[in-house]
Formats: C-alpha cells, sequence, structure tokens
C-alpha cells in the first residue's frame, strides 16, 4: 500500500510518498511522476520518510524519472531514506544517479 | 577491529614517553585506591606489621605481573588488551573462612587453588557461547559500572576521618569537578590526564582544609623506604577444606574478569558485536597464573579491575605500552612502602569522586550493550532477575550469610558475579525448549508486508538479533516473496492458492531465513543489469531483484529437489 502526496515548495514539488513501493505500487507511482511532469514540474523532491520498502521494480520508476527529466534539464531529489533504503540505492548504484539529502529541507 | 573516536591511543598506538608515564601514574594513582584493602585484610587477619608489609608489597608485585602477563598475549595466555588486575574485598568471606579452619598459610594455599579454578573456568567459559551472550555480557558491564558508582558514593558518603558533610561535598565537588572539566571541554592531551588532575586537586584540597589528619601523615614517615618481599614469608600450606571456597571464589573472579574482559573489547572497538570468547579464555587464564605465583609470594587474590579499563577508556588511552610502564611502576612501588603508604592518606571522598566519574563510563557503556539487541521475555527475564540481584547485593547479602553455610557465603562474592551468575544460570535454564526453528506458511498471494514484518521481528525477539539485521531480514524476505509471486516463479497449487513457507534460525552469530515453495528456482544475480536494460528490457527488473538479494543478504543459496524450492537467506549478525 502506497500512499502518494504532494505540495510546492520552495519552487520544488515535494512528492511525499508512504508505506511500500513494490511492483503494484511502483505502476501508479510511475504514473504520478509521469503526470506531474507532464504538468510542467521539473525540479522533483522525494519525500522517503514513511516509506518502509522499495524494490526492484520501484527502482526502475526512479530511473525513468530521472531520465526524462535529463531531457528537460530538470533534477529529481531523494530525500530522508532509512538506512535500508539508502542500502537498496547504494547497493544498485542508483545513489550516483541522484542527489540524495538527509531531510527535505536540505534539498529545497 | 576499528578505533573509536574517543581513544586517541588504541591498543597497538605508542603514546610519547612523556604521555606515557603520566598516564601509568595516573593509573597507579586509581589503582592504589585497592591497596588500601590489603592493610584492611592484614588487620582483619591479625598480621604483624611485618606481615602486613609483605601482603601489600606482594599483592603489587603480583598486580604488576598480572598487568604484564594480560597484555603481552605470550604462549595463549593474556588477552592483549589493557586490562589490570586489583585486589578486591569481595574474596575477604573466602579467605576468612579458611583461615578460621586452617589456619594463616592455608590462606595463601587457598589463593594458588583461586588461581587454577580461573585458568578451568577460562576454559569453561569458551564452551558457553550459548549463554555467555552478548547481553549477558552488557549486564557484567553494567554491573561493574554501578558497582563502581555505589562504592564511589559510599566512600564519599562515609568518610571516617573527622570531615565534615560540607568538606565532604566540598572535595567530592573539586575533584569530580576537575575530571569533568578537563574531560569535556578540553581535548587532546589535558583530556588524557583529566582523572589525575581531578585527583590531583582533590589531594591540595585535602591539604587546604586540613582533611589528612597527623596520625596520617605519621604514617608516611615512619614506613620505610625500601622492602623487599620475600616468597612464602608468611606461610603457604594446602588444605582440602580450603578446596571448595577456592573454586567457588574462582569461579566468581572468573565471572567479574569475563566483564571487564569484555569492557576492554567493547571499548576499543568501534564495530563491536559480541564477546570474542577466544580472547575473554586468554584474559582469565593470565588473572588465574598470576594468582598461581601470587599465591607463593603471599599476596591476595586479584581480579581485573573494571574501573581501570573504564579510566584507560574515558580518558582515552588504551595503549598495550601503557600496560608496560603501568606494571613497571607497580613492580617498583611494590619495594617503596613509603610510597603505599601515600594511597592510604589520600581522603576517601577523593577516591570516591574517582570512581563516580570512571563508573558513569562503564554503566552506559553496559547500558548500550544490553540495548543493541532486541529482548523476549526469556532475556528480559534473565537480565532483569540479574540485574536486581546484582544490584541489590547488599540487601541479599545479610540474610543469606546469617542463614547459610559457611562454604556457601562465598557464593555472595560481589554485586557483578552474583548478578552474572544468575544471568547465566536463567539464559541457560531459559534455552529449554528455545532450540526449534520457528516455521510459518503464508498465502503469497494475500500475505501483507506486514505480517511477514510481524513474523521476523518476533523471531529477532526470540533470537535477540541486532534490529538492523532484522530489517535487512525482512527487506530482503519481502523482496523475493515479490519476484516469486510477480514473475510466475510459484507453481499453483490445487488451483487456489500459492503458499511460501518462511522458516528462521539464529546461532548467536547468523539470522538464517528460508523460503520454502514449489515451483522454479529464483534466479540470483552477481552484477546488477545496467541503466539501460532497466529502461528497456522487462526482466532486467527481475534480475536487479535476483541482484538486489544477493547484496542484502551475506549470503544467499537457491536450491531446488524437483519442484520444491528453497531460497536461504543468511545475515550475519
Amino acid at each position: 500500500m502506497l500512499t502518494i502526496s504532494s505540495a510546492r515548495r520552495g519552487g520544488c514539488l515535494v512528492i511525499v510518498l508512504a508505506g511500500r513501493i513494490d511492483a503494484a505500487s511502483a505502476k501508479q507511482l510511475e504514473q504520478y511522476c509521469l503526470e506531474q511532469i507532464g504538468n510542467g514540474e521539473i525540479r522533483l523532491v522525494f519525500d522517503f520518510a514513511a516509506v518502509n520498502y522499495i524494490s526492484s521494480a520501484a527502482l526502475r520508476v526512479f530511473l525513468l524519472v530521472a531520465k526524462r527529466l535529463d531531457t528537460l534539464k530538470g533534477s529529481v531529489k531523494l530525500s530522508a531514506l532509512n538506512a535500508t533504503l539508502r542500502d537498496v540505492f547504494d547497493i544498485s548504484g542508483f545513489s550516483k544517479l541522484f542527489a540524495i539529502t538527509a531531510t527535505v529541507e536540505e534539498a529545497l | 577491529m576499528r578505533k573509536p573516536e574517543n581513544i586517541l591511543y588504541g591498543t597497538g598506538d605508542k603514546p610519547p614517553l612523556q604521555i606515557l608515564l603520566v598516564l601509568a601514574l595516573q593509573q597507579m594513582s586509581f589503582l592504589g585506591v585497592y591497596l588500601v584493602i590489603s592493610p584492611l585484610f592484614a588487620r582483619e587477619l591479625g598480621l604483624d606489621p611485618a606481615q602486613s608489609l609483605q601482603l601489600v608489597s606482594a599483592t603489587l608485585l603480583a598486580s604488576g605481573l598480572g598487568v604484564l602477563l594480560q597484555t603481552a598475549k605470550i604462549f595463549g595466555i593474556g588477552s592483549g588488551y589493557f586490562c589490570p588486575l586489583q585486589a578486591t574485598s569481595s574474596t575477604f568471606a573466602g579467605l576468612i573462612l579458611v583461615k578460621t579452619h586452617s589456619g594463616l598459610s592455608a590462606v595463601f594455599g587457598m589463593v594458588g587453588v583461586v588461581g587454577l579454578a580461573q585458568m578451568a573456568f577460562a576454559w569453561l567459559f569458551q564452551r558457553l557461547r550459548g549463554v555467555l551472550t552478548v547481553q549477558v555480557a552488557g549486564l557484567a558491564v553494567l554491573l561493574i559500572g554501578l558497582g563502581l558508582g555505589y562504592y564511589g558514593i559510599k566512600l564519599v558518603l562515609e568518610a571516617d576521618a573527622g570531615l565534615e558533610l560540607q568538606q565532604q561535598g566540598l572535595l567530592c565537588a573539586l575533584t569530580l569537578g576537575t575530571m569533568i572539566v578537563f574531560n569535556v571541554w578540553s581535548s587532546g592531551f589535558l583530556r588524557l590526564f583529566s582523572a589525575f588532575l581531578g585527583l590531583l586537586a582533590g589531594f591540595i584540597g585535602s591539604y587546604a582544609l586540613g582533611a589528612i589528619p597527623d596520625g596520617d601523615w605519621a604514617i608516611f614517615h615512619d614506613a620505610p623506604l625500601f622492602y623487599l618481599p620475600r616468597p612464602m614469608n608468611i606461610g603457604w600450606s594446602l588444605d582440602h577444606h580450603a578446596i571448595l571456597p577456592a573454586i567457588i571464589t574462582g569461579l566468581f573472579l572468573a565471572l567479574h574478569g569475563f566483564g571487564a574482559l569484555v569492557a576492554a573489547q567493547r571499548f576499543n572497538d568501534a564495530d563491536w558485536k559480541r564477546p570474542d570468547l577466544q580472547l575473554v579464555k586468554q584474559g582469565i587464564l593470565a588473572e588465574g597464573l598470576t594468582n598461581v605465583c601470587n599465591s607463593f609470594l603471599n599476596g591476595l587474590p586479584l581480579t581485573s579491575s573494571g574501573g581501570a579499563v573504564s579510566l584507560a577508556a574515558s580518558t582515552g588511552c588504551t595503549s598495550r605500552y601503557l600496560a608496560y610502564w603501568l606494571a613497571a611502576l607497580m613492580a617498583g612501588i611494590a619495594f617503596m612502602p613509603k610510597a603505599i603508604v601515600f594511597w592510604q592518606i589520600l581522603p576517601l571522598p577523593v577516591m570516591g569522586s574517582a570512581l563516580i566519574f570512571l563508573a558513569s563510563f562503564t554503566a552506559l557503556s553496559g547500558l548500550q550493550v544490553i540495548a543493541s539487541r532486541l529482548l523476549d521475555n526469556r532475556k528480559t527475564l534473565a537480565l532483569g532477575i540479574g540485574l536486581i540481584l546484582g544490584v541489590s547485593y547488599e540487601p541479599v547479602l545479610r540474610p543469606f550469610h546469617q542463614a547459610s553455610a559457611e562454604a556457601l557465603k562465598t557464593l555472595l562474592f560481589s554485586g557483578v558475579s552474583l548478578g552474572v551468575f544468575v544471568a547465566v544460570v536463567l539464559s541457560a535454564l531459559f534455552q529449554i525448549r528455545n532450540h526449534t526453528r520457528e516455521q510459518r506458511t503464508f498465502d503469497a498471494q494475500h500475505s501483507s508486508l506486514d505480517e511477514v514484518i510481524v513474523f521476523l521481528e518476533q523471531q529477532g525477539r526470540i533470537w535477540g538479533a541486532r534490529p538492523e539485521i532484522v530489517r535487512r531480514a525482512e527487506h530482503a524476505t519481502w523482496q523475493a516473496f515479490e519476484i516469486l509471486t510477480e514473475h510466475g516463479l510459484l507453481d499453483r497449487q490445487d488451483g487456489d492458492s500459492d503458499k511460501i513457507r518462511l522458516q528462521t534460525i539464529f546461532n548467536e552469530y547468523t539470522f538464517t531465513v528460508i523460503l520454502g515453495y514449489s515451483g522454479k528456482v529464483l534466479p540470483l544475480m552477481t552484477h546488477p543489469p545496467s541503466h539501460e536494460e532497466m529502461l528497456n528490457d522487462e526482466g532486467a527488473v527481475l534480475q536487479m531483484a535476483g541482484y538486489l538479494l544477493h547484496r542484502l543478504a551475506d549470503q544467499v543459496r537457491a536450491r531446488h529437489d524437483g519442484e520444491r524450492c528453497e531460497l536461504r537467506l543468511i545475515f550475519n549478525d
């Protein structure tokens, strides 16, 4: 179960995620992000504070968003990852693709 | 082994000579507190001044030998850590019992048997890793800290040198305040000497306040400048009545040593996870051998000093070179009665303040060790009852001493040994019906991550696994569930639901999760797919999942027997 909400802060769209991002919810997240990018949001900050699980399918979504925003000269930042999620990004090599910050405030 | 940030000079580091000398003097200043114990015991035994001097001098000489054996780590004896030895009044009950039954010379024969018993228990401890767990080690360290603090408070408040309460409070504030100021607000070298500076400030304050009685100064003046201790000067004999009290005393000295040695390991390694029982064995062997030698020198039984270990850690130097200099200093002072007497005149509130300072570091370190593991009801009760009995040592002691048989009185050796003994016995008792593998079957299509988390956290608590290991196990297990269900690797059974059998095993060193199911073997990858593959190839997500599993767990094994498959995820704890 994944809950997604967002708010504009400091010129960025802060997307707050809560729950687990598994294969099923990854599709929901992908659709949401592409819609926001389609609406002209090219500076995204993801708040992971309330996320307890991320699967390989979800990693693909973040890769897709990063590539899309790269072509639009936008940016994507990930913040407030717990130790295990940070491990997943490090192990997969994805942490090199994103700016990762300890808090949302740091990312803005 | 990674050196903690607060340690300036670790076990293998060699500080400059002048720093080593002052640090050795600082350690000697602290351990000198325990020199008071020898004359106290001499008084209880009714020794004449010459015998009393022999006892104190021999005990100090043996302490020097013990420090050397403990640190040098030769022929499989010694832990290699800075872990000095000290005498303790806790052994008095057993020693006096033997003196009453068998005479004074049998007391020193008993010290030798205590040493041999310690060496025997050292071998046994190494084989008891199932009950001498991380939590029991944490309890031992916590109890050492609480015991030191309690003794410190007693010394501050129960001073009998005619001091007024305000004077006692002033000396305590001066000594403790100086230690705190230099330890908290100074850096580098001054922090190294914070305990010594505190003791120095306390001594100067005592002199200024006239807190050192004239009688004490007279003892200092009358003491000879040089004394040569001679082996078996007081006497040596072996009596069979001494064997049982000696074995019990040896057990509790070994348990006390276990606590101090674990504290030394903990203080020296930022990544410390569990006691190294091989080094604990070697450390207790060194203590035992020291007491065998000590027996012939006519000294008091010795055990590792948790306080000295804490002092080294709190001031930032645990170097083995410090141990060599301390050993030399102890051996030197053993021949100088005037120097020995110096510690007898230092006012008790000053000594007590030093103990309170050291106790804070030790007690909190023990708490950290205990809290580093998940605790189930069995562990909570074993540790909780051990802790309560350990801190209630004195009230427990009174009725027990009045009612029990003479030989059993040595059972209540010290708060540390009593608490650890009870925790070990209860841990062993709670092993009953606690060794079966836990297993639960999940419906792959309808189970949620929360159900898996609840099961694994429950297992983690039962086994006392570290929380971060359980988190990783949860993440990897759910990733495996997802691969199996999302990528069609499970066979349909009876046309309705798929079942995954989840089993956990914990053996103190590893937390293992085994997934059993019918279907195809889960593909494990040693390399991740490229970013391009992730974007363009649907199969790459499965490859990435296999790679994540391979990396999240410390070991992964997948195998099959016909349609029955097994995925084994092993996490080092």
